[in-house]
């Protein structure tokens, strides 16, 4: 089988014939059975192609669902004491931050909500909690979602939101529309 | 006649080891990923419809083939005024001539991930990404700042070495090419 048949095959697949030059690939293809096996050999390595990619996408997936899972339940990423305090050392501005949001956080609670009603407390919590998804994202650069390192903070731009859980601020991720369907994370 | 539950449970079971070499089969025709998951899920349903009426199991890959080639014509049918589009007698010997070969496109497949393994990893990346759902040409070379077309050469000269990596896996392993 010529290269070039093969290209042509392949120009085909992926639209980039013109009207006279598909007319003849189709003729020839009518002829020669050896290009129409060329063809079917062609698209098994597309779909095998487009299968893998799936399973690494899932596998992709799976593995941010079970850092997000980890975290989200107050577990530790799985590091020796040595990377854990490596860890700990090469990102102390965002724990930094975390911690002044943190204690703003607490003051927040306690100083402007003595006798306030709980919407209003609420609110005010929620704000808290996205000045510190704010500094985080902004004043930290914590947007490190790839490469995925375990020494890393883990944050897409646009994709946490706040809220109150048992009447403390909480971050969450989104919702976001997977794209064979609509999973949530 | 068996068990409704069994029954069910073998559909199963032989839907899910032939659906790769049955996409592919139909994929041969039908060019965009979301198009094959279309057909495919309409061959899955008749097959389930006529599935008691299979007496020889063995012969399932085939049998899910040829409902294949009905359904991808029915496909085609409804979208007749597509440019680019085979006309309807090459399509069906297209799928005809597949559909004897089912077994070899289940070994093509599994040789297909080797080979995939030997690229370079920014290669096997690319590839990957590049097929990855929903991802375009334009948008992965506007993403990586080359042009539409450089990046459709490349990636052309990738399945190509691709195909023909497999095609020598399974010469050397006895099988034609």
């Amino acid at each position: 089988m010529r290269t070039r048949d093969l290209e042509l095959l392949d120009a085909w697949r992926h639209g980039r014939l013109t009207q006279d030059e598909f007319e003849r690939l189709q003729s020839r293809l009518e002829q020669d059975a050896e290009l129409r096996a060329a063809l079917r050999a062609l698209a098994e390595v597309e779909e095998g192609l487009s299968a893998l990619a799936l399973e690494e996408t899932e596998a992709e997936e799976s593995r941010r669902l079970q850092t997000v899972g980890s975290r989200g339940a107050g577990g530790q990423p799985e590091l020796g004491v040595r990377n854990r305090w490596q860890f700990i050392g090469s990102n102390w501005f965002p724990w930094a931050v975390a911690a002044a949001a943190c204690v703003v956080a607490a003051f927040s609670w306690w100083l402007p909500h003595g006798s306030k009603d709980g919407l209003a407390s609420a609110e005010a919590r929620v704000k808290v909690a996205e000045q510190v998804t704010a500094m985080l994202v902004d004043d930290a650069s914590a947007v490190f979602a790839t490469p995925r390192q375990p020494g890393e903070v883990r944050f897409d731009p646009g994709t946490l939101r706040t809220f109150v859980r048992h009447g403390a601020p909480a971050l969450c991720e989104r919702r976001r529309p997977d794209r064979r369907g609509s999973r949530t994370l | 006649m068996d068990h409704p539950q069994s029954s069910h449970e073998a559909f199963i079971t032989l839907l899910l080891r032939h659906e790769p070499m049955v996409r592919a089969a139909i994929r041969a025709v039908v060019l965009r990923a979301e198009d094959v998951d279309e057909v495919m899920q309409a061959v899955s349903l008749v097959a389930w419809r006529k599935f008691d009426s299979l007496t020889d199991r063995g012969g399932f890959g085939r049998w899910a083939c040829v409902i294949a080639r009905h359904e991808v014509l029915k496909f085609k049918r409804a979208r007749a005024r597509d440019r680019f589009v085979l006309n309807e007698s090459l399509v069906e010997r297209i799928m005809e001539e597949g559909a004897s070969e089912c077994a070899l496109r289940a070994a093509r497949l599994s040789l297909l991930e080797r080979c995939l393994e030997k690229l370079p990893a920014a290669r096997r990346q690319l590839l990957l990404q590049a097929y990855s759902p929903g991802c375009t040409t334009r948008a992965m070379a506007e993403l990586l700042g080359q042009s539409e077309d450089s990046l459709y050469q490349m990636l052309r000269r990738l399945r190509l070495e691709l195909k023909r990596c497999v095609e020598l896996g399974l010469a050397a392993e006895g099988g034609e090419a």
